[in-house]
């Protein structure tokens, strides 16, 4: 039995001993002691009635993106119109982790709520995944706990839990996608940058230098920078358990991080729940935080197809050709 | 650094200054309550002559209230303290134990005065037997003195215990268990506090019971609350009091009705489980009980006003209905002679071969031979009544019953005190011969009559030896006022040969003697009731009257007995309710060769009080004997001078119930409420009404017309301090002058440039011009639909 519950049997019950005591008593106290009852109920309503309409919530994630096993927290930010405080805010909250699916319910209830002021509520961040924080039935009472009212809820808070990247040395890339080697930047447009070399059968004619062609007298093409170097390609198969994803996960980060040290871009394949290919190019940390968030904001299978299922996927023109495959166990696959 | 947090916790100015009302609301409003309960003269004066130690206080009543207010400081000052406050607290109870033992004798003296004057009011007012005995030897100002002195100690003593009860444990039920025992006893015993201290107090309990919620919230919130709610509870006692004035009060009719329902539907499931009888169980069980009368207990009269009988009968006029009458008095109780001296009859009819010998309850109702004689002479008319016993487990029955067949009527008359009813069956019916037709005098000495005439001489003529002294003594008193009897005195026979006359005139004895009071208060402890109210207070009501009588026609040589019942005005056909403000005593005599006789003895003058106040029915049969020379069984039909049978009695359908508020008060009540309805009304009305009108304005199709109407409120807002931006002004000059209509967007911009200023007005506005502004304007819409149209909405 909650304590509102409790509370309103109470009021009951005493209302109801006012009633017996006015019905088989006489006096004028019994009179009172009734009209007080009454009336007690609609003054404490009419004290709480301006925090209990304008009552809102509103949600965060402090901080907004932390490590496994790190400090995450929820706060919930109680708008409370007037001086008064609210009496007692209930509401029931979800934490769901997109990633592994596991969700986690709490009822919380909160009595003398002033204005503005945060609770926090620490996040579960056991595992890696993209965290979300959503509260429902929510309800604000009156200072006397009989009457409530309910509140809309809040748009939902999100937290992205990271993995922990593992100490990882970067890869051994083949030559000419080494160190040494230089890619240019992948633009589009008037400035990108481009190699020039001979003609070749097959080549589209919207890639001839016309201006080069008749300058040197030899048909020559134009061909961009980027699909010119292989881009080295991190593939992991996306499913298993949550501890066996979180380790897959620290050695994706901590290989994608390597490559970034070493100034590689690379990009990011796996599968998702549905079997569609995902892939994410990472050049710098914000876009390895967007493919972060691809990555962890999505359900992962217990069980999947792994990327081997799909030779023709890997060997598709276009795609990197370069290929490390993110295993538990030690190695990786290479290709050119 | 959490005694820093606790610190800064527990400063807040608004904290201390709502636990400051709080205590000082509390134990300002307990001094006053408990002295202005127990110390006015007016309470005191009920039971005793003389005033209390406790009026000296209430005279002192200044002195209290300061010694309150400074208590409660001093109890919040220990309290608040961020750092040791048990060792403040301790230290100030450390100094008021020492001060109580350096004061120890002038404290317990002053604590048994205090005592004796409480219990001993609760014991006047609410009929309990035992009441404090104390005397400490002291002169009515030394008694005085300690009193206060006692007083003073207690109030700081439990300023401190209230101190930690409001500052720190913050809990409603401890504060109302330590202020509310002090006032409880004369609460009980119906007595009233002056009214703005006992306010205040009321108020103290609300506002602890209205923060109970956020007793644990932020210090200058909770401060803030107590600070709003204490003022509100105020406000909402105030106005109930002026709804409900106490002047003029009088219990509700629908608490009546509920009350009435309330044990009928009690004995309804009572006769039910006495009606099932079970598996093995086959036997006719009977119900009921003599029901003795406690004269020692008896204080001041209280009714309910709830139902106790429904009574419908073929005859109409007025009833005596007895319930029981008791022969034995002893401890100041009247009882049943019992089941040994009935015994002693019994076995004499056995022996004499008369054991088919009706009950000795129908004698006085015509036994079989006396009936055939006298339908020889004038058959009586017989009237049935049917009783419903809605309130009661006794069998309530008319005089002169006939007899009947027991089973069929489901009563049963045990011995010759009171009729039991079948077990489950309370409604039953009798059949009896009404007063108006009953015969004069009846000397048919039937066998069966002789041996209970004998029976009755034997055992209802004892008196307790304590009495029997002074009663006789009154006795000869009575009979020496009224000269008629002087020359019958010596020979005892005159009054057993005429015992409704001596019954008469020693009603007549204490008419002049005693005065009728409904209020009269119980005999003190250790002494008799009869003789107390002859002797002392000379005041009492039909117990003590119809007690008296017994006892001094006993003295006399009358045999004679105490009965209870109720009376009622019955009315042919109709069904009539009999409340328990109707219930009544007398007293029988016995009349050789009739049976026992109801005679009245008290004072008719009392049948003009209001029922409510204690008066008893107005069913008063004569206490004329010069109209009733012969013993008639008609008591009721010969008013005398002050007896009023033609008054109305209280019934269901024209006496007065009680019930309801009475017009005055009604009208003060229905003010009240249709004032403060109304403002409420036109309040909202006034918001709401143009809330509505400019909410479908700027939500209307026609997005021109909403740029406009936006851009007019604009201008408006410009008294308030507003601004009309550049872009809302050339808004409504495209929506004006333009041949094209205003896009949707276009007319939720004009719509958010009005939303935004709004705001703007709300953040820059304060106090009352914010809340007119808020009252007249509404609150700006904000997020991110504000100045959309609706159909934008998500």
């Amino acid at each position: 039995m909650t304590a509102m519950a409790f509370r309103r049997i109470v009021y009951v019950l005493t209302l109801t001993g006012a009633l017996l005591f006015q019905i088989t008593n006489e006096n004028y106290l019994a009179h009172f002691l009734l009209a007080l009852c009454a009336v007690l109920p609609l003054l404490s309503l009419a004290m709480s009635l301006r925090g209990m309409l304008g009552c809102r919530l509103a949600l965060a994630a402090l901080p907004a993106e932390a490590d496994r096993g790190g400090d995450g927290l929820w706060q919930l930010f109680v708008e409370v119109p007037g001086l008064l405080p609210l009496a007692r805010l209930t509401l029931r909250t979800e934490e769901e982790n997109l990633l592994t699916g596991r969700v986690q319910r709490r009822r919380l209830s909160m009595s003398g709520v002033a204005r503005r002021r945060p609770a926090d509520l620490s996040a579960p961040t056991g595992h890696c995944g993209l965290l979300e924080l959503r509260v429902d039935k929510i309800r604000v009472y009156d200072y006397l706990g009989l009457f409530s009212r309910r509140v809309p809820a809040p748009p939902p808070a999100r937290l992205l839990c990271r993995p922990i990247p593992a100490e990882t040395p970067p890869p051994l890339l083949p030559e000419g996608l080494g160190p040494s080697a230089s890619y240019g930047a992948v633009r589009r447009g008037p400035g990108e940058d481009c190699d020039l070399r001979d003609y070749r059968p097959g080549d589209p004619m919207r890639a001839v230098h016309w201006k080069l062609s008749s300058k040197w007298d030899k048909l020559i093409v134009r061909e961009r920078a980027d699909t010119a170097l292989p881009l080295p390609l991190l593939t992991l198969d996306r499913f298993g358990p949550p501890e066996e994803l979180d380790r897959l996960l620290d050695k994706l980060l901590g290989l994608s991080r390597a490559l970034l040290r070493i100034q590689r871009p690379h990009a990011v394949l796996w599968l998702d729940r549905d079997g569609q290919p995902q892939l994410r190019p990472v050049s710098d940390e914000k876009e390895l935080r967007d493919c972060l968030l691809a990555l962890l904001g999505s359900p992962a299978p217990r069980t999947g197809p792994g990327l081997d299922g799909f030779p023709e996927l890997l060997q598709a023109p276009g795609f990197p050709s370069f290929r490390i495959h993110v295993a538990l166990e030690e190695g990786g696959e290479g290709g050119g | 650094m959490r005694a820093v947090a606790d610190r800064e916790k527990r400063l807040s100015p608004l904290t201390l200054l709502g636990d400051a009302a709080l205590l000082l609301c509390a134990l300002m409003g307990l001094a006053g309550s408990f002295l202005s309960l127990y110390g006015s003269w007016e309470s005191i004066a009920v039971s005793s002559a003389r005033p209390t130690p406790l009026d000296l206080c209430a005279s002192r009543t200044d002195l209290f209230l300061m010694a309150a207010g400074g208590s409660a400081l001093a109890a919040l000052c220990a309290w608040s303290l961020p750092r040791f406050r048990w060792l403040a607290a301790g230290g100030l109870a450390a100094l008021l134990a020492g001060t109580a033992l350096f004061y120890r004798e002038g404290v317990v003296q002053g604590a048994g005065l205090t005592l004796r004057t409480v219990t001993r009011l609760f014991a006047g007012r609410v009929s309990w037997g035992w009441a404090f005995q104390y005397d400490p030897g002291l002169t009515f100002a030394q008694e005085g003195e300690v009193t206060k002195q006692f007083l003073l100690l207690a109030l700081a003593a439990l300023a401190l215990a209230l101190g930690w009860a409001v500052v720190r444990a913050r809990r409603w039920w401890v504060v109302l268990a330590l202020t509310l025992p002090p006032l409880l006893p004369g609460l009980l015993a119906d007595l009233y506090p002056r009214w703005p201290p006992f306010m205040a107090l009321a108020a103290c309990w609300c506002a602890m019971v209205l923060t109970d919620l956020c007793k644990w919230a932020a210090p200058s919130r909770r401060g803030a609350l107590t600070l709003a709610a204490l003022p509100a509870a105020g406000l909402a006692l105030l106005a109930i009091t002026l709804a409900l004035p106490r002047e003029g009060y009088t219990r509700p009719d629908w608490a009546l009705r509920a009350e009435e329902r309330l044990y009928a539907a009690g004995d309804r499931l009572s006769a039910f489980f006495s009606r099932w009888d079970g598996p093995f169980r086959s036997t006719i069980t009977y119900m009921g009980s003599a029901q003795d009368a406690d004269l020692s207990g008896a204080g001041p009269l209280r009714y309910t006003g709830r139902t106790m009988l429904r009574v419908e009968s073929n005859y109409g006029g007025r009833l005596y209905l007895w319930g029981s009458a008791l022969g034995r008095y002893e401890d100041g109780r009247w009882t049943e002679l019992g089941e040994d001296a009935y015994q002693e009859y019994l076995d004499d009819l056995e022996e004499a071969g008369l054991e088919d010998a009706p009950s000795p309850l129908l004698f006085p109702a015509l036994s079989m031979e006396a009936s055939q004689i006298l339908s020889s002479q004038l058959p009586p008319q017989q009237y049935t009544v049917t009783v419903d016993t809605v309130g009661t487990s006794a069998v309530f029955a008319p005089y002169h019953l006939l007899e009947q067949d027991w089973l069929e009527a489901g009563v049963m008359p045990v011995r010759d005190s009171y009729l039991a009813h079948r077990a489950g069956l309370p409604r039953y019916t009798l059949a009896f011969v009404p007063p108006d037709s009953a015969p004069g005098r009846v000397f048919v000495l039937t066998p069966q009559l002789r041996q209970y005439q004998d029976y009755v001489y034997g055992h209802y003529l004892d008196m307790p030896e304590e009495l029997r002294a002074s009663v006789t003594r009154l006795s000869r008193e009575a009979a020496e006022l009224f000269p008629d009897y002087l020359g019958y005195y010596n020979g005892a026979d005159r009054f057993r040969d005429s015992p409704v006359e001596a019954a008469l005139a020693v009603g007549r004895f204490l008419d002049g003697r005693c005065q009728y009071d409904p209020d009269a208060p119980a005999a003190p402890a250790g002494t008799d009731p009869v003789l107390y109210f002859l002797n002392e207070s000379r005041r009492g009501y039909c117990m003590h009257y119809a007690s008296a009588a017994a006892l001094m026609l006993r003295a006399l040589g009358v045999p004679a007995r105490y009965a209870q019942g109720y009376t009622a005005q019955t009315q042919p056909g109709q069904e009539v309710r009999v409340p328990d403000y109707a219930a009544h005593a007398w007293v029988e005599v016995w009349a050789d060769g009739y049976g026992w006789y109801p005679v009245e003895v008290t004072p008719a003058a009392a049948f003009d009080a209001s029922p409510f106040t204690g008066g008893e029915s107005s069913a008063a049969p004569s206490t004329a004997p010069e109209e009733s020379e012969a013993p008639t069984p008609a008591p009721s039909q010969e008013p005398g001078p002050s007896a009023s049978p033609s008054a109305p009695l209280p019934s269901g359908e024209d006496g007065p119930q009680g019930g309801g508020f009475d017009a005055a008060s009604l009208a003060s009540a229905a003010k009240w409420a249709a004032l403060l309805a109304g403002a409420g009304a036109l309040l909202w009305l006034g918001q709401f009404l143009p809330k509505r009108l400019r909410a479908r304005r700027l939500s209307g199709p026609d997005h021109s017309q909403t740029a406009l109407y936006a851009y007019r409120r604009l201008l408006r807002l410009r008294r308030w301090g507003g601004q009309v931006s550049a872009r809302a002004e050339k808004l409504a000059q495209k929506a004006r002058f333009s041949q094209h209509p205003l896009t949707r967007e276009e007319g939720d911009e004009a719509r958010a440039l009005l939303e935004a200023e709004r705001a703007r007005l709300c953040a820059c506005l304060s106090g009352v011009r914010l809340a007119a502004f808020l009252y007249l304007w509404g609150r700006p819409q904000t997020g991110k639909n504000a100045g959309k149209s609706p159909e934008n909405r998500p």
